[in-house]
């Protein structure tokens, strides 16, 4: 197999992840409250048993908030050389994708609202046949990224 | 463009008709209104005539969109004017055609008629030609550039090689089409409306039969009789329905195209541009591995004959023809290359999942249901099909051609060329790695999407020299 590629993501990617993470976790707390509080006082249980459902919950979180950003940031590499762009990504089933230049049709980068506090940037290489995306590379980079797999899959055309 | 006036052009008459039986069902409100008010008025007949009113409207209508329906080609696009009150115009340049499609339902077949439909890549914008004369049809083709010789001398001495579908073929592919789980609830269905009717004729046979001293409503013959029973009628039409929907199948090479005929009722034919082929697809389902056959599709690139489905090369073909009719349709995929097959080590890959899911669920059966044991078959049956999934899973490449193979239920086999392949994505996870496996996953254009080809278990090594082989780099010539 061909060496991993070189370049890695953003280190706020972390950062922008943990946000993430929080925010879905708050959403999470707020359904289970509301439907804990619900179930429990028309079934009459006891309090402690709130903590049967606090503990997984809480668990989840630490590890979507603390553990997964780092995993995911360290993992995430990407390459381009002048005929294809090398990914790889993943958390616990790790990815790699190789997308010749030739097939790429359109290249964009995107920005959530989060994102852009962040000014981080994804962009995505679109095929025929599937979307890829390379998230939170800062605006500048992603700028750069985006116009050159845009000039190299021109070139790469033209060459057949 | 030659011509040099355009004409504006109706369909042919047929078309109202078409139009009109299609309005049909808007007219279902006003027969619920007929009937409802039948209570106030007890006279059947005014009820049949108010019902049968139905039938002029809906003509009438027909008619007149028939007549407001116009169609011609100028400056190189297809241009239609249409619509009874909003007037709506598509303009249709034929650089944008993705397909010319013909066929024939029941009533264009009645009058010699054909039905075209012209697509583009847009979504939404097409255009439907209800009713055509098949000369009609044959000039739109020439002047939108669909020619099926592509511009070059039609008649040509191209020699046209056709398939078509023997009846023993028909009846093998009616016979196993997998269409029996679809229909048998439709079936049961059925039953459950003639239940009581059904019971009561069998319970009075089996009497009458003295099959059983005591016929009662749950008398186990007599529940095993009405299963099968409809078990058999299901069969029956899920082979009735794919001798309608196969039959006249025929398949062959004019010039540049591929051109694909089926349907017994209606006529559909599709035309797939050969330099549009992405990959070639073979499934074999369970029943007809064992016999030796599978059916081939087409994965063309934006073009299928319906969203989502991909286009018959052949709905069942042993397999000593697969490569011979390649040879002469698609001479790019007559490959066979050896196949790599997962390594011993990752036997246990394939059947730990359902023995894991299905074992703890039919424990959990075991505990808590009477005659619980019976889902043990549910783990064994994942398991088997796990070692099959075993035995036929891999991944074959010739210079130019990647074969990968794979098994669900059916096992599935893609000829992808190099050139098609759009991404190529390998994948590990801890317990993979662990033993020194990972997935393949290819990807190819087909229709407005894509379709993902997969390999699953491969040797580590083994996969990481696929990928190799996908990336353009090592100086290999293209095409």
């Amino acid at each position: 197999m061909r060496p991993e590629p070189s370049h890695r993501i953003d280190r706020r990617a972390i950062g922008l992840w943990q946000i993430h993470g929080l925010i879905q976790l708050g959403f999470i707390v707020a359904v289970v409250i509301v439907g804990f509080i619900s179930v429990a006082f028309s079934a009459g249980l006891p309090v402690w048993t709130a903590a049967l459902v606090a503990v997984p919950v809480l668990l989840h979180g630490v590890i979507t908030v603390f553990v997964f950003p780092r995993i995911r940031w360290s993992v995430w590499r990407y390459e381009l050389d002048e005929h294809e762009l090398d990914i790889q990504h993943g958390l616990l089933v790790v990815h790699r994708t190789l997308i010749p230049l030739v097939r790429v049709q359109n290249v964009d980068t995107v920005q959530g609202p989060l994102a852009k506090l962040f000014h981080l940037s994804a962009v995505t290489v679109s095929t025929a046949a599937s979307t890829h995306e390379i998230p939170a590379l800062s605006d500048d980079v992603a700028d750069q990224l985006r116009d050159k797999i845009s000039a190299m899959a021109r070139q790469a055309r033209e060459q057949l | 463009m030659n011509s040099s006036e355009p004409v504006k052009r109706h369909l042919h008459w047929v078309a109202s008709v078409v139009s009109g039986l299609r309005s049909l069902p808007q007219l279902v409100p006003f027969l619920v209104i007929v009937f409802l008010s039948r209570g106030a008025n007890e006279n059947a007949i005014w009820t049949l005539a108010m019902s049968l009113l139905v039938l002029p409207i809906s003509l009438a209508f027909g008619i007149a969109r028939w007549w407001r329906y116009r169609y011609w080609v100028e400056d190189g696009e297809l241009r239609v004017e249409q619509g009874l009150l909003v007037r709506r115009r598509v303009y249709l340049p034929r650089e944008r055609v993705q397909a010319f499609d013909v066929t024939a339902g029941v009533i264009q077949r009645i009058f010699g008629l054909v039905r075209v439909e012209v697509k583009s890549a847009a979504a939404g914008s097409q255009v439907e030609l209800s009713a055509v004369s098949r000369d009609e049809a044959e000039r739109l083709r020439v002047e939108l550039g669909q020619s099926h010789e592509r511009g070059r001398v039609p008649e040509a001495p191209s020699k046209s090689v056709r398939y078509v579908m023997t009846p023993g073929q028909l009846l093998l592919a009616a016979s196993t089409s997998g269409q029996i789980g679809v229909i048998l609830s439709g079936v049961a269905w059925l039953f459950s409306q003639v239940e009581d009717v059904v019971r009561e004729r069998l319970i009075a046979y089996l009497e009458q039969a003295e099959v059983a001293g005591d016929v009662s409503r749950t008398n186990p013959i007599l529940i095993a009789s009405l299963i099968l029973a409809g078990l058999l009628l299901a069969w029956l039409l899920s082979i009735v329905g794919a001798v309608v929907r196969y039959g006249g199948f025929s398949v062959e090479r004019k010039g540049e195209d591929l051109i694909v005929r089926r349907g017994l009722l209606e006529r559909r034919e599709v035309a797939i541009p050969v330099n549009r082929v992405q990959a070639i697809r073979i499934v074999e389902s369970l029943a007809r591995q064992p016999l030796g056959y599978g059916a081939l599709f087409v994965e063309s690139a934006g073009h299928a004959e319906e969203r989502g489905k991909s286009t018959y090369l052949h709905p069942c073909l042993p397999r000593s023809a697969w490569v011979p009719m390649m040879q002469e349709l698609l001479p790019e995929f007559a490959v066979e290359p050896p196949m790599q097959r997962p390594p011993r080590r990752a036997i246990v890959r394939f059947v730990v999942r359902p023995i894991l899911i299905f074992g703890s669920l039919a424990t959990l059966a075991v505990l808590f249901v009477p005659y619980g044991w019976i889902a043990f078959a549910l783990p064994l049956a994942f398991v088997l099909l796990g070692l099959l999934a075993y035995r036929d899973t891999g991944f074959g490449t010739t210079d130019q051609v990647a074969v990968l193979r794979s098994r669900g239920t059916s096992r599935h086999t893609a000829l992808v060329p190099r050139r098609c392949i759009q991404f190529v994505s390998t994948s590990r996870s801890w317990f993979q790695r662990r033993r020194r496996v990972a997935n393949v996953v290819i990807g190819a254009a087909s229709g407005a999407s894509g379709r993902r080809f997969e390999a699953r278990e491969i040797d580590e090594d083994h996969a990481a020299g696929f990928f190799d082989w996908c990336s353009a780099s090592p100086s290999a010539p293209d095409r």
